[in-house]
């Protein structure tokens, strides 16, 4: 093989790494959406949410054909006192990703359709600002797989 | 002076039985195994009387913790995150206790800091979702203080901009004793292996 043949080479592999298209700039994983809760039907979902853009994303809101509503929230306990609030919105730095845990952040989910029960798929979706929606979708789990 | 074989072997003897009776002394008139998670009480505090309703309508008040012991929680249904996974650690513990452990078996009781919403009815549902012999209880909020108080127990409302509210509340784990007292508590975070190491101790020294 020339240096002529390896430079060709080099720059041919060159271009088409350059042509790749580009990843999405948001990315929903690990998520699990647990069952209502019987009583108050309400849900939680768990999930990993990540910016691979060089630019701040805000998630403004989550939605999904299934329920009613999803709201943001955080739970944090200090001094052995729990508090859960409500988050308007979800920004998320460049490069950046974000957990959704048990105990941290989470999604409330209310008012589930009939059809929501363990091992029925559920879509979520979720409205970041600049890029329009990224929407996942999964099977719900029992709580009792989901113990620690 | 010439020591016979007897004598050496008596001494042997002699000194094996005492070194096992001296182990037999420490090991079963020592202290008794202190729990390292909960913290006990240096003295337990008698409930005060009370008057709330268990989630099947029923009454439930101080001598409703007599003849068991009973690992408390406070909570509210329309908690998704925090109290479900709380009672689901403290069932998963129980049954631990259960089958691992030589002990009495602790009732679980989910005492609703939200009975505006929290009726027995629904209380119901909730608690069977965690398993067998869950009492939920709720009613009167002036009857909840009076518990609540006497455990120290804070629970407030949060600011709501929709029916959504939350409430605010003290997520420590109160163990009753079956002279329905307060014996010990489980601060957060709390974890399984946690409780399933400690409430034996604690009804053993108790």
């Amino acid at each position: 093989v020339t240096p002529q043949v390896s430079l060709l080479l080099a720059v041919c592999a060159l271009v088409v790494a350059c042509s790749q298209p580009p990843g999405p700039p948001l990315t929903i994983s690990n998520i699990v959406v647990l069952e209502p809760l019987p009583g108050s039907g309400v849900a939680a979902a768990y999930l990993e949410i990540e910016n691979h853009s060089d630019q701040a994303l805000t998630i403004s809101h989550v939605s999904s054909p299934q329920f009613g509503r999803i709201e943001i929230h955080e739970s944090v306990v200090e001094n052995d006192v729990a508090r859960m609030r409500s988050l308007p919105s979800l920004l998320i730095g460049k490069q950046t990703k974000v957990v959704f845990e048990r105990g941290g952040k989470h999604l409330m989910l209310f008012t589930a359709g009939a059809n929501v029960a363990v091992g029925a798929p559920v879509t979520i979706e979720f409205h970041d600002d600049a890029n329009g929606l990224v929407s996942v979708t999964t099977n719900v789990r029992a709580r009792q797989e989901f113990s620690e | 002076m010439l020591i016979s074989r007897e004598t050496i072997a008596f001494g042997f003897v002699l000194t094996a039985f005492g070194g096992g009776a001296l182990f037999m002394f420490l090991a079963f008139s020592g202290p008794r195994d202190l729990p390292e998670h909960a913290t006990l009480l240096p003295q337990s505090v008698p409930l005060p009387p009370f008057a709330l309703l268990d989630h099947h309508g029923a009454p439930f008040d101080q001598s409703s913790f007599a003849g068991h012991w009973s690992l408390v929680f406070f909570g509210f249904t329309h908690c998704p995150d925090i109290c479900p996974a709380t009672l689901q650690q403290l069932a998963i513990a129980r049954d631990r206790i259960a089958a691992e452990v030589d002990a009495e078996i602790p009732h679980i009781v989910l005492v609703s800091v939200d009975p505006e919403r929290d009726t027995p009815a629904t209380l119901a549902d909730y608690v069977a979702h965690f398993g067998p012999d869950i009492t939920g209880v709720t009613g009167d909020p002036g009857e909840l203080r009076k518990l609540t108080s006497a455990l120290g127990i804070y629970f407030e409302k949060s600011a709501a901009e929709n029916d959504s509210y939350s409430i605010d509340h003290a997520m420590v784990v109160i163990v009753v004793n079956p002279a329905a007292e307060f014996r010990a508590v489980f601060r957060a975070p709390h974890k399984i292996e946690n409780f399933v190491a400690d409430v034996p101790r604690i009804v053993n020294i108790s």
